[in-house]
């Protein structure tokens, strides 16, 4: 059973070696194993420009209490690849900022928790975890860059995907851009597709609405 | 809205056709939609399937056709799948494809041969865009013609589209629930319609009477909530429940 924590400005002094162990498999993923030329480390811990006071972590951990799959999501209102690192991704359709909408960024679950090829327990349970925060935290919508070949995945569980722009190929990558509206029966599909129950957040709903509202550093 | 490049008319049609997409339950609705957006690069046939092993056929997989019909039985009859070098590829790949990209590395005369013979029913060429399902079963949306003009730029919103309404159909021709176990017999019948029997032969191969055969497909279509035998094929197929 996997428990996510969500962590915020508010609580990150309560989660200093979960954050770090979190930097730490990051860059062992995305620099060591995907090979992202964008992305810098410094003593073995990724972090870009889209860690903020603002950015909210959804961390999920074993029975030990070992980092086992995350995910972030930060301000549209804010920073964000779609605004400023791929604009062109929107090119289409435009996409939407407000305080209601999140941009979406890094799913990944540690290499001991997969099966190869097919669609493991674990990253079901990070997908359902961000997507649970979102519908109880009143994020209407999140913007997501993503590779193209996740498209089939995604629409193929029933997410009601809009693809905002034409796709780029960058670092022998094909990206997309879309917006995923969260509502109660994409993530029931999700569940119902993974074979799984209930998020369990370590912290309760009050706690997490909390953080929401009076995040540190937003600019009204 | 930033534009800082002119929107080719097939990109806007092909947006268009991406949110349609979202409200057509019917697989050949979306089919003709994205067959209306590839005529204008020079494609006349298209062909949306999943990709089984390369020991079994093709035609019990295959999600929205416009293909030549002869040629995919003569296909199937003569298990061209297996030494298809296309189809190879598509097994071993994410990215889009042009066929004569690889269609030069066909180094037998059975590659050769079904190149050749694809030519002769007007798929001169054609390119495959490789698809992955929820599960990581691989499909493919693959389109051919004689004279193709077909720029990076199209390719791209080709690829868009055939990811997009792969989707959408994987999810339309699945079964809504957990599949109940088909019963060995239902296993049977559907495995001999999988090879392209009919009743009456499904009967003859099982040693019973051809109502009996009707009646393990029917039960067996039930349980797999398909809409007809080819459905059903296709259902126990995915679900491993049948093998060719």
């Amino acid at each position: 059973m996997v428990d996510f924590q969500v962590v915020t400005a508010d609580n990150r002094h309560l989660h200093e070696r979960l954050m770090d162990d979190h930097h730490v498999l990051r860059k062992n993923l995305y620099i060591d194993r995907s090979g992202w030329k964008a992305l810098t480390h410094t003593d073995g811990r990724e972090s870009d420009q889209f860690d903020l006071d603002t950015t909210i972590y959804i961390l999920g951990t074993d029975g030990t209490g070992a980092l086992v799959s995350g995910s972030r999501l930060h301000p549209s209102t804010g920073p964000t690849l779609l605004a400023d690192v791929f604009p062109q991704l929107a090119n289409v359709r435009g996409f939407e900022r407000g305080p209601d909408i999140f941009e979406w960024t890094r799913v990944f679950t540690a290499p001991a928790k997969r099966t190869e090829g097919r669609s493991s327990t674990a990253a079901g349970e990070i997908y359902c975890a961000v997507m649970q925060y979102c519908l109880d935290e009143g994020i209407r919508a999140v913007n997501i860059v993503t590779e193209a070949f996740y498209v089939a995945r995604y629409v193929g569980l029933g997410w009601k995907l809009r693809i905002l722009g034409e796709s780029l190929e960058h670092e022998g990558m094909t990206l997309v851009g879309v917006t995923l509206p969260i509502d109660e029966e994409t993530i029931a599909s999700m569940r119902r597709a993974y074979g799984i129950g209930p998020t369990r957040f370590a912290q309760g709903l009050a706690e997490r609405q909390r953080a929401i509202r009076a995040p540190v550093g937003l600019q009204a | 809205m930033p534009s800082d490049l002119a929107i080719p008319p097939y990109v806007t049609q092909a947006f268009d056709l991406m949110d349609a997409v979202d409200g057509l339950r019917d697989p050949i609705l979306i089919r003709d939609r994205i067959y209306g957006l590839l005529k204008q690069f020079g494609f006349t046939s298209l062909m949306m399937t999943r990709l089984p092993l390369p020991r079994e056929r093709i035609a019990p997989h295959m999600l929205i056709r416009i293909w030549p019909a002869e040629w995919l039985s003569h296909y199937d009859g003569r298990n061209y799948y297996r030494h298809d070098p296309v189809a190879e590829r598509c097994i071993n790949t994410l990215e889009p494809f042009r066929w004569s990209d690889y269609a030069h590395e066909a180094d037998t005369t059975m590659a050769q041969r079904i190149m050749g013979e694809a030519r002769d029913v007007g798929m001169s060429d054609g390119y495959c865009i490789p698809v992955h399902d929820v599960h990581g079963f691989q499909a493919v949306v693959t389109m051919a013609g004689d004279r193709l003009d077909f720029p990076a730029r199209a390719r791209r919103t080709a690829q868009l589209v055939s990811l997009f309404a792969f989707g959408h159909i994987d999810r339309l021709t699945r079964p809504a629930g957990p599949v109940e176990p088909l019963t060995q017999r239902e296993r049977d019948a559907l495995s001999f319609a999988a090879i392209g029997q009919n009743a009456d032969d499904i009967a003859a191969s099982m040693g019973v009477a051809t109502s009996t055969a009707v009646a393990h497909l029917k039960s067996a279509r039930g349980k797999l909530n398909a809409t007809n035998t080819t459905h059903a094929v296709v259902q126990a197929l995915r679900h491993r429940q049948i093998s060719i």
